[in-house]
């Protein structure tokens, strides 16, 4: 018996090309492209948005903009960062990234994977359009809540809509990824002989699988208690504002993994690289990403401890909350156990990686000190709640996207980036988030609410320092996106391994690999 | 999509001879259908629990995504049936080939038989390679690459050589 084995074919690299390519393109690589390029816009939209936010909370009073569209543009930043930026940032890795790491010549369901993408510009176009109606955009804040989400104008209806047509690309891409890694992993690759950052999206599929109905059935709901006369959520027909809460937060909880179990994949795709080493306790690593995934659906209700639950209720979700440390922290000391005594040299992907480790346990510790319930009676809806997400989404999930940007361009150009410049956009980074976002701790100790377009004299000094960073960290993101644009363009050639012997298929390959790779599968030994 | 071929001779005369070509599967057909159940039964735990609160409308939404989970990996495992079986026996030389629940099986007579490898119209459409005798002829490894489509009519015309 004879086996044909080859790892890649040069030949047969011919594609249609102009703007037709990315239409109708079912090429995993492309549409990976098309996610990764749409995240950065979106990034930059829902950056700016920021900035007008940091803009009006340089001083007290109101200066820039009024209270509605301050409204609109904390609940649009979240919005677009999260649905935007972070999300569809993660699937273009998943696309570039899993056919070449498993082996696979493409995504399972390839023209599904078109449609995937090509919902989300339509999507964005209906929620970034509801800005320009009657009313202005949604002002509730990104969770929608009821009885305000009720109450809203037209452009709650489209935010609604927008869900749901962001909630189907998820689904589908969701189910694609699930497909694909079953199916179509190359013969020897076994599921535990998969790489990390294969496992935690499909650790991370399965959570999208799980909670997305549950999203789109609470906005529709919430639609039908605005036009359709029923009262789910609405106090005046007899409704419970209280269970959209517990609805929204079982599926919002799941959804903070969904953007950081990815990021986790990509660290333990850097760090064993740059270390030197295999990644330390890889199977625990797995388990740790399941606990993580198992707890995140027990868990919900800390996120709304003060609504008046039973003590019971409030007990049993503080100490769930409490267990997450612990495949967490497995996780942190599998890392630092794979760089301790490694041979370590600290490129821009290594540097983003030992910071988001360094900073999302920040995170990890402030989401400890909110898991306390009678402290989080003090913190909830404080900047410290600020302060804690943005170190665990921002330094989490957009650095270690970043350290994932800069690990792989090379693979996907087939040019080095300009190591300078990337340094210096890590370290402009790290230094202004942290001026950013470290003082909204002290802010919200000392109780400045969130979401508010004013606040006492008392909070001055931290505002003032927060938004300066806030600018730094703006500007920082421009120079991002020329490294990248520069590193598109051309460059000193990129070798088929790029790093120091890193691991995995898809270094086997040429940088940048073929259109059309593995359509023969390799044999695993 | 990545395909397999496997070359079997079934005794070292290569008399006869037998050639599988198959997409490569990583996962068998019953654990597919084991995965979807349990999706299944997840979304329909969590959509129940918010039925029973009267928070109904997550259980649509859940069906409809559990219909589509189905149908993407029906779709799959039954496109993972299709291939092509190359059987060279005695004189006869049988083609079988599998695409979804459609089967066509062709034979042919092994001395006439001829392999034929021809070159895409444009460089764009992948190259054909066709089997049969007499004016009739059918394509085989429509999914193949152009490297592994040379490899398989190698193959096949050193079996038939070495026949006659």
């Amino acid at each position: 018996m004879a086996t044909a084995e080859t790892a890649h074919h040069e030949h047969h690299d011919h594609h249609p090309t102009g703007l037709m390519r990315w239409v109708t393109t079912t090429n995993h690589k492309d549409i990976g492209t098309l996610y990764l390029l749409f995240s950065l816009l979106m990034f930059m939209v829902g950056g700016a948005m920021a900035m007008v936010i940091r803009a009006e909370l340089f001083q007290p009073g109101l200066q820039i903009v009024d209270p509605h569209f301050f409204n609109q543009m904390t609940t649009m930043h979240a919005l677009v960062m999260i649905f935007g930026a972070i999300m569809p940032g993660f699937v273009g890795f998943a696309n570039w990234m899993l056919p070449l790491m498993i082996g696979a010549p493409d995504m399972a369901l390839p023209r599904l994977n078109n449609w995937s993408f090509w919902i989300l510009p339509f999507g964005f176009a209906m929620l970034l359009g509801s800005l320009f109606t009657a009313g202005g955009g949604p002002a509730g804040g990104w969770t929608l809540y009821a009885p305000l989400s009720i109450q809203g104008g037209m452009s709650v209806d489209m935010t609604i809509f927008a869900v749901h047509m962001l909630g189907v690309s998820s689904v589908l891409g969701a189910i694609n990824v699930i497909v694909t890694i079953f199916n179509m992993r190359a013969p020897g690759m076994d599921l535990l002989k998969m790489p990390l950052f294969v496992w935690t999206w499909l650790i991370t599929a399965f959570l999208l699988i799980a909670v997305m109905p549950v999203l789109a059935g609470a906005v529709t709901m919430l639609l039908t208690d605005r036009h359709f006369g029923t009262a789910f959520f609405d106090p005046a027909g007899g409704g419970d504002p209280v269970l959209f809460q517990h609805i929204f937060w079982f599926f919002g909880h799941p959804e903070v993994y969904i953007l950081i179990l990815p990021a986790f994949g990509i660290l333990s795709e850097i760090i064993p690289t740059f270390a030197r080493k295999p990644l330390f306790g890889y199977v625990s690593m797995v388990l740790a990403v399941a606990g993580i995934a198992f707890l995140s659906f027990i868990v919900w209700a800390h996120h709304m401890f003060t609504v008046g639950m039973p003590l019971v209720g409030e007990l049993f979700f503080m100490y769930s909350t409490m267990l997450i440390a612990i495949p967490t922290g497995v996780k942190i000391f599998n890392w630092v156990a794979t760089m301790w005594r490694g041979s370590l040299t600290f490129e821009t992907p290594m540097l983003f990686a030992v910071s988001v480790v360094f900073l999302f346990t920040i995170g990890g510790l402030s989401g400890l000190m909110l898991a306390i319930t009678p402290a989080d009676f003090q913190y909830h809806d404080t900047y410290f709640v600020v302060a804690h997400f943005h170190y665990v989404l921002f330094s989490g999930a957009i650095m270690a996207m970043m350290g994932g940007a800069y690990y792989w361009l090379p693979k996907w150009t087939g040019h080095m980036y300009d190591e300078r410049l990337g340094k210096w956009h890590f370290w402009t980074t790290a230094i202004f988030f942290n001026i950013t976002f470290f003082p909204q701790h002290f802010l919200g100790l000392a109780g400045m609410p969130r979401r508010i377009p004013d606040y006492a004299l008392q909070f001055t000094e931290f505002n003032v320092i927060s938004s300066i960073g806030a600018f730094g960290l703006g500007i920082s993101q421009i120079l991002f996106v020329y490294v990248v644009y520069k590193c598109i363009q051309g460059g000193e050639r990129a070798t088929q391994e790029v790093w120091d012997n890193p691991r995995g298929l898809e270094w086997t390959l040429p940088s940048p690999p073929p259109y059309h790779t593995f359509e023969t599968p390799p044999v695993i030994k | 999509m990545a395909l397999v071929i496997r070359l079997e001779n079934a005794d070292p005369e290569q008399r006869a001879f037998r050639a599988e070509v198959k997409p490569n599967r990583s996962m068998s057909t019953r654990n597919l259908a084991v995965t979807v159940i349990c999706l299944t039964v997840v979304c329909l735990t969590i959509a129940l629990s918010f039925f029973s609160m009267g928070l109904w409308l997550v259980l649509p939404f859940a069906g409809l995504e559990i219909f589509v989970v189905g149908v993407a990996v029906g779709y799959t495992i039954r496109r993972a049936e299709d291939g092509e079986t190359i059987v060279i026996d005695g004189n006869q030389v049988e083609v079988t080939q599998r695409r979804g629940r459609k089967t066509h099986a062709k034979k042919f007579q092994r001395y006439w038989t001829q392999i034929r490898l021809q070159p895409g119209a444009t460089t764009l459409q992948p190259s054909r390679l066709v089997i049969g005798s007499h004016g009739n002829f059918i394509e085989i490894g429509r999914d193949l690459t152009h490297k592994d489509k040379q490899e398989l009519a190698s193959s096949l015309r050193q079996v038939l050589r070495d026949a006659t």
